[in-house]
């Protein structure tokens, strides 16, 4: 599964992303240097302090939604396209908000560093999340 | 070596200060900044270091430096870098100053939004000095 991205949220599978030690290994630098380390906070901006959606549904939310696709609709509000994607109980997730530091907007200035950075990492699939969805309040 | 990472700080510019036992060069900087010759980006890393060597033509921004003393580095990097120079200044190190702006390279803008410090035996970078 390529990374999605909605909104502030990443949608990942850890086999396709991968670890740092091999993204650093792919962009040809040094892990302990000043090239590692920032490569190392851009990777863990993004999938630092992922949660597993299945995991976190079922220890927390089974009794509020019927299934993991309702609790991800409703709870996280993401809108059908995208949660047709998320399958398998190996999705882990992150919310750019709760990330202190914000390197999104200094690492997002330059397309060929981004392009690179996403294709090392099997790819991204930007989703529009322009639009107000009001999809989860009809059921 | 050490690296001490700040912040990213949106600033334009950044006033960086650099010792080294060997002369400032791309190539140089290139290895000390921990890229290999063979990585993906060496275009977009040799840039940013050629970059940081023309910024030490440019002088720091907001600081007219006439001669460079220990006051004057406590001033602007800060006691740490100051007491480096010091010591470094008797072994024959070279001291450089200069700026980068963010509306160079991909890589050197995101140098300049950054704000840190890389310490090693013969070289020292003290990029903290962000401004706008």
């Amino acid at each position: 599964m390529k990374t999605i991205r909605y909104d502030r949220f990443i949608f990942f599978d850890m086999k396709t992303v991968g670890s740092v030690r091999k993204l650093i290994r792919r962009f040809g630098v040094r892990y302990k240097s000043y090239a590692g380390e920032v490569i190392q906070r851009i990777y863990h901006f993004y999938f630092g302090d992922a949660i597993n959606l299945y995991k976190e549904y079922k220890r927390f939310y089974k009794n509020e939604f019927e299934n993991v696709d309702k609790y991800v609709e409703c709870r996280l509000g993401i809108p059908e396209e995208v949660r047709k994607r998320l399958i398998g109980n190996r999705i882990l997730y992150v919310n750019l908000d709760e990330k202190g530091e914000d390197l999104d907007n200094s690492f997002y200035y330059d397309d060929e560093l981004k392009n690179t950075f996403w294709n090392l990492l099997g790819g991204l699939e930007n989703e529009d999340s322009s639009r107000i969805r009001y999809e989860q309040f009809f059921d | 070596m050490k690296i001490r990472v700040g912040f990213v700080t949106n600033s334009s510019s950044t006033n960086f200060l650099i010792l080294s036992k060997k002369e400032l060069t791309a190539e140089f900087l290139y290895s000390k900044l921990g890229f290999k010759r063979n990585s993906i980006i060496c275009d977009q890393a040799l840039q940013l270091c050629q970059d940081i060597v023309n910024g030490t033509c440019d002088g720091l921004r907001w600081y007219d430096i006439e001669t460079l003393n220990e006051e004057r580095i406590e001033e602007i990097f800060g006691k740490k870098a100051a007491r480096i120079y010091h010591d470094t200044k008797p072994k024959g190190f070279y001291a450089y100053l200069g700026r980068t702006g963010s509306d160079e390279g991909s890589l050197t803008c995101f140098f300049t939004t950054d704000s840190f410090e890389i310490s090693d035996k013969d070289f020292y970078l003290n990029a903290r000095n962000c401004v706008w």
